[in-house]
C-alpha cells in the first residue's frame, strides 16, 4: 500500500490514517465502508470512534487490526505501516473485534491458554489477566456457562494477554446489562490510567462522554469532527423538562438560582443541568413543587446532526449508467425528430406531385374544352353562312355585303379560336380548372364580340 | 508456529463435530466387520484386498477426514477463532499453514484407530473361519502398508478439506462438492475409459489398494501406485497453495 509522504509525530500519535478507503462488494452492489478517513489517535487515554450504525466504526477497527484490507490510503500504528508491518507490532496490539470465537466446551482459562500458546505468552500471564478482568472465580468453568458480561470480559482478557500498548475494542458494552456496562467501562478506564492507549468504537454517546478523553465522530465513512470530548460533545449534562402549577414564578426562581430556563407552552426547560435533582431542590426552596421532571439528554443523532457541516446542494455527478441512459435518450429524441422531418418531407413531396397531376389534368381538360369551343364556333360560322346564303337568294343587292360580312365573321371566329386556346392554356397552367373555365368564358366573350354572334350562342360556347 | 499448531489441534479436538466424525469412522468400520461375520464364507481376505473391498471401507474414513478438515476452518466458531488468532499473531501465512497442518495431523488418530479396527477385525474374522486365502505374514504386511497409505491419504484429504473450506468458507458447500464430484466420476466419467487414470477417486482407490500392475505410460507414471501418489499429492498441494493465496488476501469475516 503506498504511503503518502507526510511528517507524522511518532511520539504522541498511536494511530494515524490518511485517506483510508474501504468498500464492500456484495450482490446488492458496492457499499462504502469508509471513504477518505483521516484519523489521529493520540498516545495514552481513551479515544472513542463515535458514530451511528453504518458510519464505518467497525470497518476502521478491522482495517487497523489487519482483519480487512483497505482499498486505498495508509495506516500507521506507532509509526509502523499497517498491514505490512503488522508482524512487527505483534504483541503491541490487543483487539476485541466481533465475537471472540471461544470454544464453548472449554473453560475460560483453557481458552486463554490456547491463545497464549499461539501468541507465545507464558501461561502465568493467563491468571494475571483473568484477575485483571475479575474472572478468577469463573476461570475453570466452561465458557458456555458465561454470561454476556463475563464473555465480554474474557474477550478483554484475551486482548490483554500480550500486555498491549494499544487496545482496540469494538462496542465494549454491547449486550451488557447496567452492571456489566459499568464494570467494563471501569476496566477500560483503569487500563487507560495505566498508560495504555484504548481505542474503542461505540454508538453510545454517553459511553464516549463518560470514559473517553478524545473522540472522533464518524459519519458516512468520513471524519465529521475530531478532538477533545468536552469540546465536541459537551459534558454529560442534561436538559430537564419541568411541569408545575406556577411556571412563571418557577422560571423566576430558577433564573435567580442560576439556571438557564426557557418556557415552551406550560412546560419549562432547564438546560445544562449537571444533576436534575438540583432543579427540584431549587424549586422546593421557593415552596414550588414539580408535577413532572424529565431529564432529557442530547442523543447521538442530534450530535451528528449538529456537527454535520451544512453544505449547499451540489449538482449530483451522474453515474456511468445514468450518463449512458441520458445519451441514449438524446439519441432516441434525435432519431424521432429525424423521422418526423422525413415524414413531413415525404408528405410535402406527395402533395407537390398531387398538385402537378391536378394541373396536368386541368390543362388537358382546358385543351379539350378549347377544341370543343372551336368546333362549336366553326359550326356556328357554318350555320351563319348557310343562313346568309338563304338570305342572298331573296335579296341580290344585299348579298354582296352579307357575304363580305360572313367572311369577316369567319376570319374573326378562326382568330378567336386560336386566341381562346392560348388564353385557356395560360389560365389553366396558372390557376387550375376553375380559372380555366373563367378564361374560356372570357375568350368566348371576346370571340363573340368580334364575330358579332348573339348572346345565347356565347353562353353555349362557355358551357 | 508450534504454539499455533498446538492451539489449533486443541481447538480441533474440542469441537463436538469432530468427535462425532471420529465416532462415525469407528462405527462405520465396526459395522463393516460385523457384516463380514455373516458372509465370511463368500470371499477370502486376500481376495477382498485384491478386489478393493477393504479399500472401499478405508476410503469412507478418508472422506470423513476430509469433512473434519473442512469443519476446522468453517463455521462461526472457526471464524471467531481465526479472528482471535490473527489479533495475537498477525502473520497470516503462519496461521493458515498451522490450520492446514493441524487438520492433517488431527485426523490421523481417528483414521488410524478406524483402520486398525477394520484390519484386525477383518483378519480375525477370516482367520477364525480359515478364509485368509494366503500366507498370514503376507496378508499382515499388506494390511499394514495399506493402513499407512490410508493414513497418508487421510492427511492429504484433511489438508485439502481445510484449504477448500478456506476457499468456499461454508462447510455445506465444501462437503457436497466432493460428494457430487464422486458421483460424477462414478457415473458420467467412468464410461469414458480414456483418461480414467487421472480421476481423483480412481487414483485414491488405486493408492489404497496398492496396485502395482504396470500400465501404458512412461517412467514413474507407468507404475499405478506412484502415479496415484503423485496425482493425489499434486492435487492436495495445488489446493492448499490456492487456499493460502486466498487466505492472505481475503478479509476475515
Amino acid at each position: 500500500m503506498p504511503y503518502p509522504v507526510r511528517v507524522m509525530p511518532g511520539s504522541d500519535t498511536a494511530v494515524e490514517t490518511l485517506g483510508l478507503r474501504k468498500a464492500y462488494r456484495s450482490v446488492r452492489g458496492r457499499v462504502v465502508g469508509i471513504e477518505g478517513l483521516d484519523l489521529r489517535v493520540p498516545v495514552g487515554g481513551i479515544h472513542a470512534l463515535l458514530g451511528l450504525p453504518g458510519s464505518g466504526r467497525t470497518t476502521t477497527l478491522r482495517l487497523l487490526t489487519g482483519l480487512a484490507h483497505a482499498d486505498g490510503g495508509a495506516i500507521k500504528i506507532f509509526g509502523t505501516p499497517v498491514p505490512d508491518g503488522l508482524p512487527d507490532l505483534a504483541g503491541r496490539i490487543g483487539a476485541v473485534v466481533g465475537e471472540p470465537g471461544f470454544q464453548a466446551g472449554l473453560s475460560g482459562r483453557r481458552n486463554l491458554t490456547l491463545l497464549a500458546s499461539a501468541a507465545g505468552v507464558p501461561r502465568t500471564r493467563v491468571d494475571e489477566v483473568l484477575a485483571r478482568v475479575l474472572l478468577t472465580d469463573r476461570a475453570t468453568t466452561a465458557y458456555r456457562t458465561y454470561s454476556a458480561d463475563e464473555g465480554r470480559r474474557l474477550a478483554l482478557a484475551a486482548a490483554l494477554l500480550c500486555d498491549p500498548d494499544l487496545l482496540v475494542v469494538d462496542e465494549p458494552s454491547a449486550g451488557l446489562d447496567a452492571v456489566g456496562t459499568r464494570e467494563i467501562r471501569e476496566a477500560l478506564r483503569r487500563l487507560a490510567d495505566q498508560g495504555k492507549t484504548v481505542l474503542l468504537a461505540t454508538g453510545v454517546l454517553t459511553e464516549a462522554q463518560q470514559i473517553a478523553d478524545t473522540v472522533t465522530v464518524l459519519d458516512g465513512g468520513r471524519v465529521l469532527a475530531q478532538g477533545v470530548v468536552a469540546d465536541l460533545l459537551g459534558d454529560a449534562e442534561v436538559s430537564v423538562r419541568v411541569r408545575l402549577d406556577e411556571p412563571g414564578k418557577a422560571a423566576t426562581a430558577l433564573r435567580a438560582a442560576g439556571f438557564k430556563v426557557r418556557a415552551d407552552g406550560d412546560a419549562l426547560y432547564v438546560d445544562g443541568v449537571a444533576e436534575p435533582s438540583d432543579v427540584s431542590r431549587a424549586l422546593a426552596k421557593q415552596k414550588l413543587f414539580v408535577s413532572e421532571l424529565v431529564p432529557q439528554r442530547e442523543d447521538l443523532a442530534a450530535v451528528v446532526g449538529r456537527l454535520r457541516p451544512v453544505t449547499p446542494p451540489t449538482p449530483k455527478v451522474p453515474t456511468r449508467a445514468e450518463e449512458r441512459a441520458a445519451r441514449k435518450a438524446t439519441e432516441r429524441q434525435a432519431a424521432e425528430r429525424r423521422k418526423a422531418a422525413d415524414q413531413r418531407k415525404t408528405a410535402k413531396e406527395a402533395a407537390a406531385k398531387q398538385a402537378a397531376a391536378d394541373a396536368e389534368r386541368a390543362e388537358r381538360a382546358a385543351e379539350k374544352q378549347a377544341a370543343a369551343d372551336e368546333k362549336a364556333a366553326a359550326k356556328q360560322a357554318a350555320a351563319d353562312e348557310k343562313g346568309a346564303k338563304q338570305a342572298s337568294g331573296s335579296t341580290t343587292d344585299t348579298a354582296t355585303t352579307d357575304t363580305a360580312k360572313t367572311g369577316a365573321a369567319k376570319t374573326g371566329a378562326a382568330k378567336t379560336g386560336a386566341a381562346k386556346t392560348g388564353a385557356a392554356k395560360t389560365g389553366a397552367a396558372k390557376t387550375g380548372a376553375a380559372k380555366t373555365g373563367a378564361a374560356k368564358t372570357g375568350a368566348a366573350k371576346t370571340g363573340a364580340a368580334k364575330t358579332g354572334t348573339p348572346k345565347p350562342q356565347r353562353t353555349e360556347g362557355t358551357r | 508456529m508450534t504454539g499455533l499448531l498446538w492451539a489449533e489441534l486443541r481447538r480441533f479436538g474440542a469441537r463436538p463435530a469432530i468427535r462425532w466424525i471420529a465416532a462415525g469412522m469407528l462405527g462405520h468400520v465396526a459395522l463393516a466387520v460385523a457384516l463380514t461375520v455373516f458372509e465370511v464364507g463368500s470371499s477370502t481376505l486376500a481376495r477382498m484386498l485384491e478386489q478393493g473391498a477393504i479399500s472401499f471401507y478405508a476410503l469412507t474414513s478418508v472422506f470423513l477426514a476430509y469433512v473434519a478438515g473442512v469443519l476446522l476452518v468453517t463455521g462461526d466458531a472457526a471464524s471467531g477463532g481465526t479472528r482471535a488468532l490473527l489479533t495475537v499473531e498477525p502473520r497470516r501465512s503462519r496461521v493458515y499453514w498451522s490450520k492446514v497442518a493441524a487438520a492433517a495431523l488431527a485426523v490421523l488418530p481417528g483414521v488410524a484407530a478406524a483402520y486398525t479396527l477394520l484390519a484386525l477385525g477383518m483378519y480375525g474374522v477370516h482367520a477364525r473361519a480359515g478364509m485368509l486365502g494366503g500366507p498370514a505374514s503376507d496378508l499382515a504386511t499388506e494390511l499394514t502398508w495399506s493402513g499407512v497409505r490410508v493414513l497418508a491419504l487421510a492427511a492429504c484429504a484433511a489438508a485439502g478439506g481445510a484449504a477448500l473450506g478456506v476457499l468456499v468458507r461454508r462447510w455445506w458447500v465444501a462437503v457436497p462438492l466432493v460428494v457430487v464430484w464422486f458421483l460424477v466420476e462414478e457415473t458420467a466419467l467412468s464410461t469414458a475409459s480414456a483418461g480414467q487414470q487421472w480421476f481423483l477417486f480412481t487414483n485414491a482407490d488405486t493408492w489404497v489398494r496398492g496396485t502395482r500392475t504396470v500400465v501404458p505410460g512412461d517412467g514413474l507414471l507407468a507404475v499405478p501406485l506412484v502415479h496415484s501418489a503423485l496425482l493425489l499429492l499434486g492435487a492436495a498441494v495445488v489446493l492448499t497453495v490456492l487456499g493460502w493465496v486466498v487466505f492472505r488476501r481475503r478479509d476475515v469475516p
